[in-house]
């Protein structure tokens, strides 16, 4: 016998250790480099959680979503709801209609710009806000009217429609600006604190202007005639009765009978319900229902324009939730008593 | 005399071929140079604020002690709130400028009255470390007005440089040195 043949070749022995030694040091850069790419490194001194606020106890959870509706708009921007319990969601250059139940109903209507906000009066006109100007449609989708610009620095983010006055909420110039539905322009009422392209502006069944005053986180209640009459809410980001961040509420519904207000919040992105004299009630739906309108608004190249939510509210109080980012309606309903009081539902 | 391809370079040809090249080598790179500065083409590092996700990595990666990286501030774009979630810890006690009350942990942001209720906030360069938590808040809230841009009289213009390696959302490009900042505009709204 070969005396050899029992020996480890030195030579392969050398490359062995080489193999493993050059594996580990290519395994070492590697997983070194995927750990750090999104570690910053800092400590938690640095880091901004907003994750406490936006736990919500479910028994505050009144409301259960019924339906989530894909609306097929690249950026819709506005959700009315019409005569019929019929959906109006304006966006890109169209208004289109949905059935209470959000089956698409045939014929947008193609407008020449893209609208901001949309409102139906109680004979089916619509009322387009158009960035600076109003235009009018039939029910059946025909132009009757497009009324002259505001103003040069007009940018109308809301509008609200009664039985013979339409308000416009313009945040250009932090104002509400009163019209008569004939398209003759009364004057301006108010003067809010508006830090973001925000400002809603509803008319209640009580005939009473409901405004978002968003910088002063409160909606404060105006006479047609300009008269403020009361205003409620405050701030809070750890209390779920304030309203949180800079500004907020975005945007507001009414409910139907005047019993209350359903309000929409950006930062904590929420729904939730006041009553009429501004208690609060509950949750419609909860940061955490709002996980991918937040994941995209975190993700490069967001389209701003796309943020926030809008809100109209049925005759039979279903809360109809436009998500601008998801390009989503959420039709909520509010829970049977026996539901609310076990608060497990979400 | 004519020459013969096939006899080999003596020491001096390859030495004179040598110089030669190396003389037209450089001669190329000051041209290019001088082409790229006279049409103003000199790049520099910048950050684009619409594609950065505020990672923090900014801080950390800077090849500098403190990083060439700051918050920068578009007035335009501010709602010069009272209430600003880029100032503001998410829980303040209170509104004023005590520093329990302030997010930024090196105390960069100043608050300034302008009239009721409106403030004004400003970056202090000296203390912005690039962190970018202000700017996760007046994202999150409010219209983005605070963002990260790279600071070019502090940036040393790595050949490669090592945030940019790091940013997780490829943010930072090489952008000519005569538009050296890219600012947002007040059609950006949030």
């Amino acid at each position: 016998m070969n005396a050899r043949e029992g020996m480890i070749n030195s030579r392969m022995l050398i490359a062995a250790v080489l193999i493993v030694a050059i594996a580990a040091a290519l395994a070492a850069v590697i997983f070194k480099n995927r750990g750090d790419e999104t570690e910053s490194g800092l400590s938690d001194e640095f880091e901004y959680d907003l994750d406490q606020l936006r736990a919500v106890d479910p028994a505050l959870i009144v409301y259960d979503e019924e339906a989530a509706i894909d609306v097929g708009l690249a950026e819709p921007r506005a959700v009315a709801v019409g005569p019929h319990g019929r959906i109006y969601v304006a966006g890109d250059r169209t208004v289109r209609v949905f059935d209470p139940e959000g089956v698409r109903l045939p014929g947008d209507i193609s407008l020449d710009d893209a609208p901001t906000s949309i409102a139906i009066a109680a004979d089916g006109a619509i009322y387009l806000a158009m960035t600076d100007h109003v235009e009018v449609y039939e029910p059946d989708g025909t132009r009757r009217a497009a009324w002259d610009p505001v103003s040069d620095e007009t940018r109308i983010t809301s509008i609200a429609v009664a039985e013979e006055d339409l308000f416009l909420a313009d945040y250009g110039h932090r104002e509400v600006v009163h019209y008569k539905r004939s398209g003759r322009i009364v004057g301006p009422i108010g003067d809010f604190v508006i830090p973001s392209p925000f400002f809603d502006v509803a008319v209640g069944p009580d005939e009473m202007l409901h405004v978002t005053n968003t910088g002063e986180h409160r909606i404060e209640i105006y006479s047609f005639d300009g008269n403020l009459v009361s205003w409620w809410g405050e701030f809070s980001n750890t209390a779920v009765e304030g309203f949180s961040g800079c500004c907020n509420p975005i945007n507001i519904a009414l409910l139907p009978d005047g019993e209350g207000y359903a309000t929409c919040e950006k930062g904590l992105t929420r729904v939730k319900i006041y009553d009429k004299e501004g208690a609060f009630v509950g949750f419609v739906a909860e940061p955490r229902q709002f996980a991918a309108h937040d994941a995209r608004k975190e993700a490069p190249g967001f389209n701003w324009n796309l943020v926030g939510l809008d809100v109209a509210v049925d005759a039979a109080g279903r809360i109809v939730v436009l998500d601008r980012t998801t390009a989503e309606i959420r039709i909520f309903k509010k829970k049977s008593t026996g539901d609310s009081q076990s608060g497990d539902k979400q | 005399m004519t020459k013969n391809p096939d006899r080999p370079l003596d020491r001096r040809a390859l030495l004179r071929t040598f110089g030669r090249v190396l003389v037209l080598g450089g001669l190329g790179v000051v041209g290019a140079r001088a082409l790229q500065l006279g049409s103003g083409r000199e790049l520099v590092w910048q950050l684009d604020p619409h594609k950065c996700v505020a990672c923090g990595n900014c801080a950390t990666y800077c090849v500098r002690e403190e990083s060439a990286v700051k918050c920068v501030h578009t007035f335009a774009m501010c709602g010069y709130c009272k209430l600003c979630t880029g100032y503001f810890d998410p829980e303040p006690l209170a509104l004023d400028t005590g520093a329990e009350n302030q997010l930024c942990p090196t105390g960069a942001i100043r608050r300034f009255f302008v009239e009721d209720p409106y403030y004004e906030y400003t970056i202090d360069e000296t203390l912005c470390v690039g962190c970018a938590k202000c700017v996760k808040g007046c994202r999150a809230f409010g219209n983005g007005s605070l963002y990260l841009q790279v600071r070019h009289d502090r940036c040393k213009n790595c050949n490669q440089c090592s945030i940019a390696a790091a940013c997780p959302s490829n943010a930072f490009s090489r952008i000519p040195a005569d538009r050296a900042y890219l600012l947002k505009g007040s059609d950006h709204q949030g």
